[in-house]
């Protein structure tokens, strides 16, 4: 069940009074009403500003349901990409990398086991 | 010993891997396996002989919408969930010495390769990178990438890459 919470601000009658005629402009039917929506339009631009790896602004979001629906024909470069079989050049790279490597060669560690320690509650 | 594409291992020397930006290279050395192991990416590495030639990183992510879902030309266009599902390829780097070889390649073929046989089980509607550099940038626009708004972020279509798998994949 959702528990209500209550807000209270304290404020002047003067600033109070200014407040509720641009409710009554706005035509919302309480001051309570009126706050809730002024503040949810400053949190959805703060949380658009700051919300780490949200950097979409709405026109982008258009713009990748645009490209969700209508994906581009993958081009030239990337059809070529998926067709080749890169395996034997990366190994040969790697492979004439090792001849003449001046990085130390390699001597097999072999993996360390997980330590078993334990630790008493007494 | 032949190379391989593995997930990143304690026992994988990476202390020597120098890619050319000091961010990648420490985020190799220093938090990919810390990420692996709390479940927040999954780091591959181009190995042989355990020495990390280069590497990748992926994770599912979301694109929220929900600041967004109560406009009226997006609900028409059939919005009607808070978060559209992707793959976040986080990052994807190759030693100094290989540049401009083809390894970079070898490593998106396979990212692009594992994401969509990953999409198979776990929808995503496609990869979704944020390119470090402008190097980076070129890289991922020669491949048909797109940039959204501002260019943080770039796109390419699972359906792209589905298209591709389906007919030519081996």
């Amino acid at each position: 069940m959702n528990k209500s919470a209550r807000l209270e601000i304290r404020l002047s009658e003067a600033h109070k009074e200014r407040l509720n005629q641009a409710r009554r402009l706005g035509g919302y039917p309480s001051l309570s009403a009126f706050f809730l929506a002024a503040a949810e339009e400053k949190v959805n631009k703060i949380l658009q500003e700051k919300l780490p790896m949200l950097p979409l602004d709405e026109q982008s979001v258009f713009q990748l349901l645009e490209m969700i629906q209508n994906p581009a024909p993958a081009n030239e470069a990337l059809r070529e990409l998926m067709k080749t079989d890169l395996t034997h050049i990366v190994e040969k790279l790697l492979h004439s990398d090792k001849d003449q490597s001046p990085r130390a060669p390699f001597t097999a560690t072999p993996a360390k086991k997980p330590s078993k320690k334990r630790i008493s509650l007494r | 010993m032949l190379h391989s594409l593995q997930p990143l291992q304690k026992n994988h020397r990476r202390s020597a891997f120098h890619c050319g930006n000091a961010q990648l290279d420490h985020y190799l050395k220093t938090q990919a396996r810390q990420d692996q192991a709390r479940g927040i990416s999954q780091t591959t590495v181009l190995v042989r002989d355990l020495e990390v030639y280069g590497y990748y990183s992926l994770s599912n992510y979301s694109l929220k919408t929900d600041l967004f879902v109560s406009n009226p030309t997006l609900k028409l266009r059939g919005v009607q969930y808070p978060d559209i599902p992707l793959h976040l390829l986080g990052r994807l780097a190759v030693d100094i010495r290989y540049r401009g070889t083809g390894m970079g390649k070898y490593l998106l073929q396979s990212a692009m390769s594992r994401a969509y046989d990953s999409a198979q089980i776990s929808a995503s509607v496609g990869l979704i990178t944020q390119p470090i550099d402008q190097n980076a940038q070129n890289f991922y626009s020669k491949w048909g990438f797109q940039p959204l708004g501002t260019g943080v972020l770039w796109f390419l279509s699972m359906k792209s890459i589905a298209l591709l798998l389906n007919t030519s994949h081996p």
